[in-house]
């Protein structure tokens, strides 16, 4: 009976992290850890006090713990940091795609300017290429802004 | 009328953040063969004489932050205390890591006490 009334104080601990956590596999990773912390910690107490009373040295385990919102916060802290990384990760993408975008138009000029046999200027080409390609990035940045 | 913590307690708040990945990274290393959450949580209350006044709970969202970053590694344990608990490991990358925060923490302290 009283095993049951420990689960559900438990259960209603992990409900109440669940709440204030983002509802992703992560979140369910990591209140599983938290659970598996409140058992050893609660086996620890009662080992070294078997006298005293389950539901206060729960109690104890719960504010060693902190409050659910102490964990969200916690949470939103160390996902600010990964977002930095994919900041730097980002940057890194849009300079590639440049790179790979200019070489791919000079490569076109390039090709143009022989087929044509110098009829097309090269020079020329490149300027109507990037033209195209710098048109070509502000649609595909307008969509991506429009969808939902 | 002033509201909220004075300056000196948000200090104390954010270099008590700011260190405790850095804590954190420590204990998993001085256990070569893994060690679980709650043992993280003890030790590091009890090396620290309880001086990060850390509350539990919030070492989760930082060991899987440093699982993801690859500083950790983690594998699954019975527990005699109820649902299987994750072992946390030190990585080649961690311990780099970890040596590395260690150089720069010691040449900050060297640093401000030339400044005191």
């Amino acid at each position: 009976m009283e095993n049951e009334r420990i689960e559900r104080r438990i259960d209603d601990y992990i409900q109440s992290a669940r709440g204030v956590l983002p509802d992703t596999f992560e979140t369910e990773d990591l209140l599983e850890d938290v659970r598996a912390h409140i058992y050893e910690s609660l086996q620890h107490k009662t080992e070294q006090r078997p006298e005293a009373d389950t539901e206060l040295l729960l109690k104890e385990v719960f504010n060693e713990l902190g409050e659910p919102e102490d964990i969200a916060e916690a949470f939103g802290e160390q996902r600010i940091g990964e977002d930095r990384t994919d900041d730097d990760y980002r940057t890194w993408k849009i300079l590639g795609s440049i790179v790979v975008k200019i070489v791919v138009v000079i490569l076109a000029a390039w090709v143009v300017n022989q087929i044509t046999n110098g009829m097309v200027d090269f020079w020329l080409a490149v300027g109507v290429l990037l033209v195209f390609v710098v048109l070509e990035w502000f649609l595909r940045n307008w969509q991506f802004e429009r969808e939902p | 009328m002033k509201q909220g913590p004075s300056f000196e307690e948000s200090w104390k708040v954010e270099l008590r953040r700011g260190l405790l990945q850095y804590a954190v990274l420590a204990i998993v290393r001085l256990h070569e063969e893994g060690i679980h959450g709650y043992g993280i949580a003890r030790e590091l209350d009890e090396r620290t004489d309880g001086l990060l006044e850390v509350k539990e709970g919030t070492l989760y969202p930082i060991l899987h932050r440093l699982r993801k970053e690859r500083l950790l590694n983690s594998h699954t344990e019975k527990s005699d205390a109820g649902p299987r608990r994750k072992v946390y490991v030190l990585t080649g990358e961690g311990d780099r890591v970890y040596r590395e925060l260690s150089r720069t923490l010691g040449d900050v302290f060297e640093k401000l006490e030339a400044l005191s």
